[in-house]
Formats: structure tokens, C-alpha cells, sequence
């Protein structure tokens, strides 16, 4: 049977990977993407807090965090889709005009 | 609390005595309704109808005089008559009260009767002197307001009410002074008013302050009672400041450089702000706070010293003046100084007599001037007129009687009263203040009667068209010259002297002990130092022609420089100022605080150049940061809370 530890090494590990790609790669749909492995893995470290401690106070959150998720999903959708209309470009770094 | 005392009176008191408070609040609602009527017409180039402002702005005072005049003669009908009216309470605390409360026994009485009267001309007179004149409404404006604060400063029963009068006489002067802002002259003359007005009114408010510290007391009946307790040293300080701000208000030595200056406002305001009424207040205090002054000797001597040599400083000054006006400006400083004279030498009912006859011949002297510049186009030099005798017949009768009662001629009005006053120096022995006001006396004759030969006699000298006077002129002028003539026979000297008697139950009988002989014989010396002074003047102005040659030598030039008090003033005070005004401008104001706050927006201009480098655009950097934030929170999150994380 996997134990707790099991639970939050793979919540860890997804979450590293998730800043990785957050931080390495310049296409802002896979930042996007990577922004919802990392919201995931810590919904996976809930749920196995959760059920470690037979407490349900990690699913409601769990629960509201899938929420918000999506319509933060959405909303980035169509900022991805409205900013390539205009750009012909998704790179991240041509995107730097908003600066001191 | 105060109608307790009415009700020792007649029923009628009980049920008109609500007419007080009236005839104060009537010239303040006039003044509130043409204010808004001016300023309902302030983007109309004509403004308000000149028949309608003039109609509201002299209704109001002649109703307030018709109602002053209404209560005055129930007092001359039940002789001890004193009226009370609390209108509003205003403060009251544990300690002390003060209440909107009017008060109107036979000083104030008479004083209402003649401020609301000579008011109420001067109005009508104003109507045609201010013709034409694109701020015609707020000039009643303000007129009004004047008439009222002068009630409230008269008929107040306590010392906080005659302050605000006070006050606001003082704001309505300096409004009138500079009526006509847009010259920079006469709008520097009002603030010159203003601020000398300022340093009496500074001693007036000690004055106040220090009264109510030791009397516990606002109200003229409570001073009264409490003020025997006091010690000598308290009394002469509390006189000497209220003094200090009569001597401000009465433009008296060394406070008087403002009246002359004051002449740059339109003329009928000079002829009742600045000659008949609000100049008079310092010498109403002084009455009205007789009782102190009794127990205080040597202020009271302060008092003649300053009255008298005001009075023959101005008169001298006077000599030399060639603007009409002026004339009278210093002629008004010099009459003052008589009234101080008077109620300096304890005959605080002749002082209040010679305001009541001074009120009447000067009004009307003003008010001839004034139609003299109307009818010759504002020209005030007296060099520029002569032989307006034949042209402006009515003015002359008025200005000659005037003049011949200012002289103190017999029996017009100005006689009796100069003379009470005289008597009274003579009587306590003050035979060098006596010698003074003598002196003055010829020398008011003197210039009254240069004034007089100069304007009206000869030929005319000016180039402009003589109008005539308007009837609108002529009324208040013939009114004002009856008053002139008659207003001294309520003062006859000896035992018929009613006025004396009238006043003695508010400031104190005084009677003269010197026999009939002596008293004939000083009027005689009086008469005959006026009959000198004029004589002179008709020998050297009777037929004066151009061109004027200014006298000379030192003593003229010290007159034509009015013994350099302005001169001194200017060095001593007003220069030092504006200096110590322009460090604190360049090195306290622009070097010191604006060099400390421009070096304090350099720091953080700097630091906001160097932090804005960190924000440069990149999305992915901002990332970095990000994490890098979050995991030192972290970090010290552990540190501090759970160590032992480090230590596995």
C-alpha cells in the first residue's frame, strides 16, 4: 500500500516539473499549462493530508481549487488565442513592453 | 435675567421692549437682503436697479430710526426708563453666560437716536452721491452692515457684544475705504485702517480678557458691582488697555494715521463712518466704562494728555492741507481729542455732548464737501475751486453754519459743547490742558474758515462745469445744518443744561463749581480766540487767487510732513517687517524648507531610478522572482518555526 510519503513525493515531483516549465519554456501556452500541473500537485498533497488525517477540510479545498482552476482556464484560453491574433507569436519574451 | 430688571417698569416696556432687539437686527437683515440682491446681479453689467437697492437700502435704517426714536421717547416720558431684550442666549457654560442682549439706557438711547438719524440721511444723500456707480448695491451693502454692527456695539449690554459691533464696524470701514479696490491706493488705505485698527483692537481684547478674569463678568452692571473689589494695579491696567483700543477705534495719538488715509473712501461713508459714528466708539467706551475710569486717576490723566495733544497735532496739521477732505480728516482727529479731553477730565457727559454736536456739524460739513466733488466732478483740491457761493447756494448756507458751529461760534452747536468741555479742564486745575484745547479752538476756527473762504468765496479757480446738487442732497444736508445750529441748546450751560442731567444716571452727574463769572468770562476768551482764528483766515483767503504758494520754513515742513509719524512708522515698523518678511521669503521659505523637500525628492527620485531597472518586462524573470520570493518565505518560515526541518 502507498503511504502518505508515496502521495507527496509525486505531489512534489509534479509540482517541480510544473515550475520547471513554468520558468524554462518561452510559449505561454505551456506556461499555462504548466501552471495547472503545479495547481495539481498540491491538490494531490490535500487529498493525501486529507485522508491521512480522515479530515475532510483538504477535499473542500481540493474542491475549490478544481474551480478555479477552470475558469482560469478559460479566461487564459482566450487571452492565448486573442494574444496570437495579435501577434502571430506566443513567445513569452516578445511580450516586454510593460517595463519601468 | 435681565428682563427682571424691566419689570420694575411699566407694563408697556414689557411688551415693546421686544423693539430693541429690532431696531440692531432691522440694518443687518437690509444688509442681508441687498447682499444677495448684489450678488443675484453680479454677472449683470448695470447690477440691481438703483431705485430698488436705494429704496430697501434706506428703508431699513429709517424704519430702524423711526423705532429707536419710538423707545428714546418713552425714556423722555418715564425718565428712569432703562430697556432690556435678551434676544438669543449664545454661550453658556458653568462659569459664565453670554447672551445676545441689548441694553438701551440714556447714553445709549441718545446714541442710537443719533446714529440711526444721521445714518438714515447720510443714506439718502448717499443715493445720489453713489449714482451711477457700477457697485451702487454693494455699497448699501455695506452701509447697512455698518449701521447695524454700530448698534450692536452701542446698545450691547455686555463687553463680548460691543467687541463683535466693534469688529464689525471695523470690517465695514475697511470694506468702504477700499470700495473703489481696483486703485491701489485706496485699497492700501483700507488695509492701512485695517491693521492699525488691529493693534488697538489686540489691547481691547486683553482689556476684555483680563475684566472678565477678575470680575467673572461680561455685563456693564456686573463690572460695575464686582469691579470695587479690585486693587488699584488691576484697575489701571484693565483702563489702560481698553484705552489702547479706544485709542485705535478714535484714532487718537500715536494710533491716528489711519483716519486721514481713510478719506480715499466715497465721501458720505466718511462723512459717517469716519466722523459721525464709528470714530466716536472709543469715546462711547470710555463713558460707558465710567465707573472704572473714576477709580483709575492716572489713566484718566493718560486720557487728557493724549486727547489734547491729538487735538492740537491734528489742528495744526489741518493748517497746511489743500485737499478738502484732509481738512476734515484732521479736523475730525482734533475733535476727537476733544472728546477725550472731556471724558479724561471726568465729564464723561460733556465728551458724550460734544459726539452728539460734533455727529451733527461734521456730518453735514462731509456731506457739503461731498456735494462740492459731486458738483465739480470729483476735484477735492481746494485750490481748484472758490466762489461757489452763488452756485451751490444750499451747500453754502449748510457749510457756513457748520463752519461757524465747529468754531464754536454761539449759539450754533459746537460752541456749548467745546466750551462744557473746557470748563471741566478748568475746573480740575488742568490749566495747561485747558491752555491746549484753548489753542485748538482758534486754530479750528482758523482752518474751518480757510476751508470755507477757499471753496465758497472768490472766484472760481477750477476748469470743469459746476453742477447743481441734486434734491436727493439738498434734504439731508438742510437737516444735518438744523441739527448743526440747534443740537447745542440741549446743552446750555448751568442749570439749564439738559443733557447733563439726561446722561447722569448712565455715566455720572458732574457738576462744575465754578461761579457764573468764571464761566462767562472763559466763553468769552473762547469766543474770542474762534472770532481771532477766523478773522485771520478771512483776511488771507477772503480773495485768494492763484497761484498757491506753500509755505515754508521748518515748522511748515514738519506740518506738511504730519510730524513725520507716518515717516517714523514707516522706518521703524513697517520697514523692519518687510525685511524680516523678505528673509523668512528667501532664506527660511525657498533655501531652508523648500531646499530640505527638493533634496528629500532626490533620494527617492534616485531610488526609483535604480528599483526600476529590476522591472524590465521579461514575463519568465518575473517568474524568478516569484519563486525565489516564495521559497525565501518558506525558508524563514521554517527558520523561525519549526528549526528542526534543518536539522534531519
Amino acid at each position: 500500500m502507498p503511504g502518505l510519503i508515496h502521495y507527496l513525493t509525486v505531489s512534489a515531483l509534479l509540482f517541480f516539473i510544473g515550475m520547471a516549465g513554468f520558468i524554462a519554456r518561452k510559449n505561454i501556452f505551456i506556461m499555462f499549462l504548466s501552471v495547472e500541473l503545479m495547481l495539481n500537485a498540491i491538490n494531490l498533497s490535500f487529498i493525501a493530508f486529507s485522508r491521512h488525517l480522515n479530515q475532510l477540510d483538504g477535499h473542500i479545498f481540493v474542491f475549490f481549487v478544481i474551480a478555479i482552476a477552470a475558469s482560469e482556464a478559460a479566461i487564459s484560453l482566450a487571452l492565448v488565442i486573442l494574444l496570437y491574433k495579435n501577434r502571430q507569436t506566443l513567445n513569452v519574451d516578445d511580450f516586454n513592453e510593460m517595463k519601468g | 435675567m435681565h428682563t427682571e430688571h424691566a419689570t420694575t417698569t411699566l407694563a408697556i416696556s414689557l411688551q415693546s421692549n421686544w423693539l430693541l432687539s429690532m431696531v440692531v437686527l432691522l440694518p443687518f437683515l437690509g444688509a442681508l437682503l441687498l447682499g444677495l440682491l448684489t450678488l443675484s446681479q453680479v454677472k449683470n453689467e448695470q447690477g440691481p436697479s438703483e431705485k430698488l437697492v436705494g429704496l430697501l437700502g434706506t428703508a431699513f435704517p429709517a424704519l430702524a430710526a423711526i423705532l429707536a426714536l419710538f423707545l428714546f421717547a418713552q425714556q423722555l416720558s418715564q425718565g428712569e426708563l432703562v430697556w432690556h431684550h435678551t434676544l438669543a442666549s449664545w454661550l453658556e457654560t458653568s462659569r459664565f453666560s453670554i447672551d445676545f442682549a441689548f441694553m438701551m439706557d440714556h447714553l445709549s438711547g441718545l446714541m442710537a437716536v443719533m446714529i440711526t438719524f444721521i445714518g438714515t440721511l447720510i443714506h439718502i444723500f448717499s443715493i445720489a452721491y453713489m449714482h451711477g456707480d457700477r457697485g451702487f448695491a454693494r455699497y448699501f451693502t455695506y452701509l447697512n452692515l455698518f449701521l447695524g454692527s454700530m448698534l450692536l456695539l452701542i446698545l450691547s449690554d455686555n463687553l463680548v457684544g460691543l467687541f463683535m459691533g466693534w469688529e464689525g464696524v471695523g470690517v465695514c470701514s475697511f470694506l468702504l475705504i477700499g470700495f473703489w479696490f481696483d486703485d491701489p491706493a485706496k485699497a492700501g488705505a483700507g488695509t492701512k485702517a485695517f491693521v492699525v485698527n488691529r493693534i488697538g483692537d489686540f489691547g481691547f481684547i486683553l482689556g476684555i480678557i483680563f475684566l472678565f478674569w477678575n470680575t467673572q463678568h461680561f455685563d456693564y452692571t456686573g463690572i460695575q458691582s464686582a469691579i470695587q473689589n479690585l486693587s488699584p494695579t488691576q484697575i489701571n491696567t484693565i483702563a489702560f488697555l481698553l484705552l489702547v483700543g479706544a485709542l485705535g477705534k478714535s484714532a487718537q495719538i500715536p494710533l491716528h494715521v489711519w483716519l486721514p488715509d481713510a478719506m480715499a473712501g466715497p465721501t458720505p461713508v466718511s462723512a459717517l463712518i469716519h466722523a459721525a459714528t464709528m470714530v466716536t466708539a472709543g469715546v462711547y467706551l470710555i463713558a460707558r466704562m465710567h465707573f472704572l475710569y473714576e477709580l483709575s486717576p492716572s489713566v484718566s490723566m493718560l486720557i487728557v494728555l493724549i486727547g489734547s495733544l491729538t487735538a492740537f497735532v491734528a489742528a495744526t496739521i489741518a493748517l497746511v492741507q489743500t485737499d478738502i477732505k484732509k481738512v476734515l480728516a484732521y479736523s475730525t482727529v482734533s475733535q476727537l481729542g476733544y472728546m477725550f479731553m472731556g471724558v479724561g477730565a471726568g465729564a464723561y457727559a460733556a465728551g458724550i455732548f460734544h459726539v452728539f454736536t460734533h455727529a451733527f456739524f461734521k456730518a453735514a460739513l462731509f456731506l457739503g464737501a461731498g456735494a462740492v466733488i459731486h458738483c465739480l466732478h470729483h476735484e477735492q483740491s481746494l485750490l481748484k475751486m472758490g466762489g461757489l457761493r452763488k452756485k451751490m447756494p444750499v451747500t453754502h448756507a449748510v457749510m457756513l453754519i457748520s463752519c461757524l458751529a465747529i468754531a464754536g461760534i454761539p449759539p450754533l452747536a459746537g460752541f456749548f459743547s467745546k466750551d462744557e468741555i473746557l470748563l471741566a479742564l478748568w475746573d480740575k486745575g488742568l490749566f495747561v490742558f485747558w491752555t491746549l484745547g484753548l489753542l485748538t479752538a482758534g486754530l479750528t476756527a482758523f482752518y474751518m474758515f480757510r476751508l470755507y473762504y477757499l471753496t465758497f468765496a472768490g472766484d472760481y479757480r477750477g476748469e470743469s462745469e459746476v453742477s447743481t446738487e441734486p434734491f436727493l442732497m439738498k434734504l439731508p444736508l438742510g437737516l444735518l445744518a438744523i441739527g448743526a445750529a440747534l443740537a447745542g441748546l440741549l446743552g446750555l450751560p448751568g442749570s439749564y443744561n439738559w443733557i447733563s442731567g439726561w446722561l447722569a444716571p448712565a455715566v455720572g452727574a458732574h457738576h462744575p463749581t465754578a461761579s457764573p463769572t468764571v464761566m462767562g468770562g472763559l466763553m468769552l476768551i473762547s469766543v474770542a480766540f474762534a472770532g481771532v482764528g477766523i478773522g485771520i483766515a478771512r483776511s488771507r483767503y477772503k480773495n485768494f487767487a492763484l497761484p498757491y504758494t506753500a509755505p515754508t520754513g521748518p515748522l511748515a515742513n514738519m506740518l506738511q510732513n504730519k510730524y513725520g509719524f507716518d515717516l517714523l512708522y514707516e522706518n521703524v515698523i513697517v520697514e523692519p517687517l518687510r525685511k524680516l518678511g523678505r528673509f523668512g521669503w528667501t532664506i527660511a521659505d525657498r533655501l531652508l524648507i523648500d531646499g530640505a523637500i527638493t533634496a528629500g525628492t532626490w533620494v527617492y527620485r534616485v531610488l526609483g531610478l535604480s528599483l526600476k531597472q529590476l522591472q524590465f518586462g521579461n514575463l519568465r524573470a518575473y517568474a524568478h522572482y516569484l519563486i525565489f520570493g516564495v521559497f525565501m518565505l518558506a525558508y524563514l518560515y521554517f527558520m523561525r518555526h519549526m528549526p528542526e526541518v534543518f536539522r534531519l
